[in-house]
């Protein structure tokens, strides 16, 4: 997390952006701090990427204020401001060398030959592309293509580096590698990374602080525990990870589910009793019948179960229209008859405060 | 690691293989052994390439005669080049070839740049316009070009200036029609370019103009040079503009040509003719080379 001391590396101060009658990012305002690994992640369409080339200077906001280590930057074109962006595409260019591609943005500045020969070698080294120097772009793998997309954007030593879906083209096997090469890389060279993807996963495993967004709007920012263990609605809810939503009505200390069960709850404060609310619990923290009175307990029918090898998954209908996915480890369950049959009957627990009461 | 498969239990958990693509349907079987078609095409080989290689024997001939051929010489090559006339209309040619080449190919690019990148309300109608350019019959835009010279150099002749028939009209005339090739080559270029590539330039710090000067125009550069060499093959052998805006001092070739002919077909037009021929066979094929190459390497690259 930032620290509050410290001057935020980007700061967006109520952005707006239309598109003629579309508002593309709606009233955004965020500090993302210094060496922060920041993911932006939402549907497409809500305004991330948007907002990611309105902090390059691709596109003007319409209102707010963005600045950049504390200067305000409405005025500065692309070309003069200190962020570098990896595009989804890679945007790199056909007709000059890998070499030549790094060193780029180093020649336009100016740097003298002899250090662009020592940085440019540098960061071929760090992405393990010093063996391709001399290649073309289109000789490469998608996966070497991209890391001379980070090699590029990297060698300016930008305040803050840009990466819009940077994996979005590459096979998933590859993409958890390069997962993991990005979050290393950014730790050694100690950059702002914003990075933008539609990939829940992806942003859990790489962030240090994840923004949800959706429609332009903000939905909740906060480290990948807060946003997965507390999102702030449904949405954010929904869009992580698998939750149940549980439809009900509040009562006192309790939640009247909407097929009847009464299951002890932590209210908000302001949460009154006849509030329509969800609750929402993840499926890892339902147990399989094994409540005691201190459990928000429910029953219901085992619709389908899926093995997942570490688990056994586990669909169970409440009542119409209400489903709830549990997932039981298979410590116990090694074999197809220790697993539960279609149809049977099954009780589900969980803790109170582990079931979030979302207002709906 | 489990995501994928949570995922899909979530939504409805049949999930039927859709096999979407299916087999191709079998070839028709007159396209897998044709009867006709080996000998349709030699037919019509044939009869495109047959007339153009009389005139290439013929040129070789030692003697004066168009039908008989008696031995190898290069008899009316040597006439040709001691024809100081015909050099001239050489010459000449190559110059207007020259001129129209260079300013249809900077107006052209201009126009094909206008065209993909400006979001200007002109945009369709500049391109309807163009597209008429290309298709109106040539001798009807010759004949006009020459009612506009004649009555430009009339308003011109008093204020001191002079615009008689001549080469600069004759390259003037080929300027209008050379361009919207020169735009239609470039221009698919251009649009398939990715506009992030330019913008990955400005965000490592190019200015608009570098980023042209640096990116832009050396992934255009082989569009471009393609164009060029056909527009100069296309003016190189014009015929019907030329005719008619040309003057009567220094003809180009292929107008001195036909006036020869009216004296009688010698073999030298045979001699001038291969010339003509090798010249702009290897320029359209350079530049088929150039274009082509180009592209099976943007291809490939895509489709990495």
């Amino acid at each position: 997390m930032s620290i509050a001391v410290e001057t935020p590396t980007v700061r967006l101060d109520h952005l707006v952006k239309r598109f003629g009658a579309l508002t593309a990012v709606n009233d955004l305002t965020l500090d993302i701090g210094r060496a922060e690994f920041f993911s932006m992640l939402g549907p497409s369409g809500c305004g991330k990427t948007t907002t990611l080339r309105m902090i390059a200077g691709f596109e003007q906001p319409d209102e707010g204020e963005l600045f950049l280590e504390g200067r305000s930057v409405a005025r500065v074109p692309p070309y003069h401001r200190n962020v570098n962006t990896v595009f989804q595409s890679y945007a790199l260019f056909e007709h000059l060398t890998v070499w030549d591609n790094v060193a780029f943005g180093l020649r336009r500045k100016k740097v003298a030959e002899a250090e662009i020969k020592k940085r440019v070698g540098d960061v071929l080294d760090l992405v393990r592309l010093r063996g391709k120097a001399a290649s073309r772009p289109r000789q490469l793998s998608g996966g070497q293509q991209q890391r001379v997309a980070l090699a590029r954007a990297l060698v300016n030593l930008p305040a803050v580096l840009l990466l819009d879906e940077p994996l979005g083209s590459l096979d998933l096997q590859l993409r958890k590698q390069m997962q993991i090469e990005l979050k290393q890389i950014q730790r050694q060279v100690g950059i702002t990374f914003v990075y933008v993807t539609h990939d829940q996963e992806e942003a859990l495993t790489m962030s240090d602080r994840i923004a949800v967004m959706n429609e332009g709007v903000l939905q909740q920012a906060g480290t990948p525990e807060e946003i997965y263990e507390q999102p702030a609605n449904a949405f954010v809810a929904g869009f992580i990870g698998i939750s149940n939503l549980l439809p009900g009505v509040v009562e006192d200390h309790a939640v009247r589910l909407r097929t009847g069960q009464l299951v002890p709850a932590q209210l908000d404060s302001g949460m009154r009793a006849g509030e329509s609310v969800l609750v929402c619990v993840r499926p890892e923290k339902l147990q399989v019948g094994r409540g005691d009175g201190a459990h928000a307990r429910v029953e219901g029918t085992v619709v389908e179960t899926v093995y997942l090898g570490t688990a056994t998954q586990y669909l169970v209908e409440l009542g119409p229209d209400v489903r709830l996915v549990a997932i039981e480890s298979n410590v116990h369950t090694r074999h197809r008859q220790d697993r539960l049959a279609l149809g049977s009957r099954l009780e589900l627990a969980w803790l109170p405060e582990h079931g979030r009461i979302l207002r709906s | 690691m489990a995501t994928a498969v949570e995922r899909s239990a979530t939504a409805p958990l049949s999930s039927a293989p859709a096999d979407a693509t299916g087999r191709r349907p079998p070839r028709p079987r007159a396209f897998d052994q044709p009867r006709f078609l080996k000998f349709f095409t030699a037919v019509v080989f044939l009869y495109l390439f047959a007339p153009i290689f009389v005139v290439f024997l013929f040129s070789f001939n030692s003697k004066r005669s168009t039908q008989i051929f008696a031995t190898f010489s290069l008899r009316w090559y040597d006439v040709l080049i001691h024809d100081q006339s015909m050099l001239g209309s050489l010459w000449a040619s190559i110059e207007v070839a020259f001129v129209t080449m260079l300013a249809g190919t900077v107006i052209g690019t201009l126009l094909a740049f206008g065209l993909v990148r400006s979001n200007s309300r002109v945009n369709r109608p500049a391109d309807v316009l163009m597209l008429l350019n290309l298709v109106s019959p040539e001798i009807v835009t010759a004949i006009a070009l020459l009612l506009v010279f004649s009555e430009v150099g009339s308003i011109l002749t008093p204020l001191g200036f002079k615009l008689g028939l001549s080469l600069t009209t004759v390259a003037l005339g080929h300027i209008t029609w050379s361009i919207p090739y020169v735009t239609i080559i470039v221009r698919g270029r251009l649009a398939s370019l990715n506009r992030e590539v330019e913008e990955a330039a400005q965000d490592l710090g190019a200015t608009n103009l570098q980023a042209m000067r640096l990116v832009t125009l050396p992934l255009l550069w082989p569009a471009i040079i393609a164009s060029a060499l056909l527009v100069f093959v296309m003016s190189f052998d014009d015929f019907v503009t030329s005719y008619f805006v040309s003057g009567i001092d220094l003809e180009p070739l292929p107008i001195r040509i036909y006036t020869m002919i009216h004296f009688g077909v010698t073999p030298e037009i045979n001699a001038i003719g291969t010339i003509m021929m090798l010249v702009t066979i290897s320029i359209v094929l350079l530049a088929l080379f150039i274009y082509s190459r180009q592209q099976r390497a943007r291809l490939t690259f895509l489709a990495e």
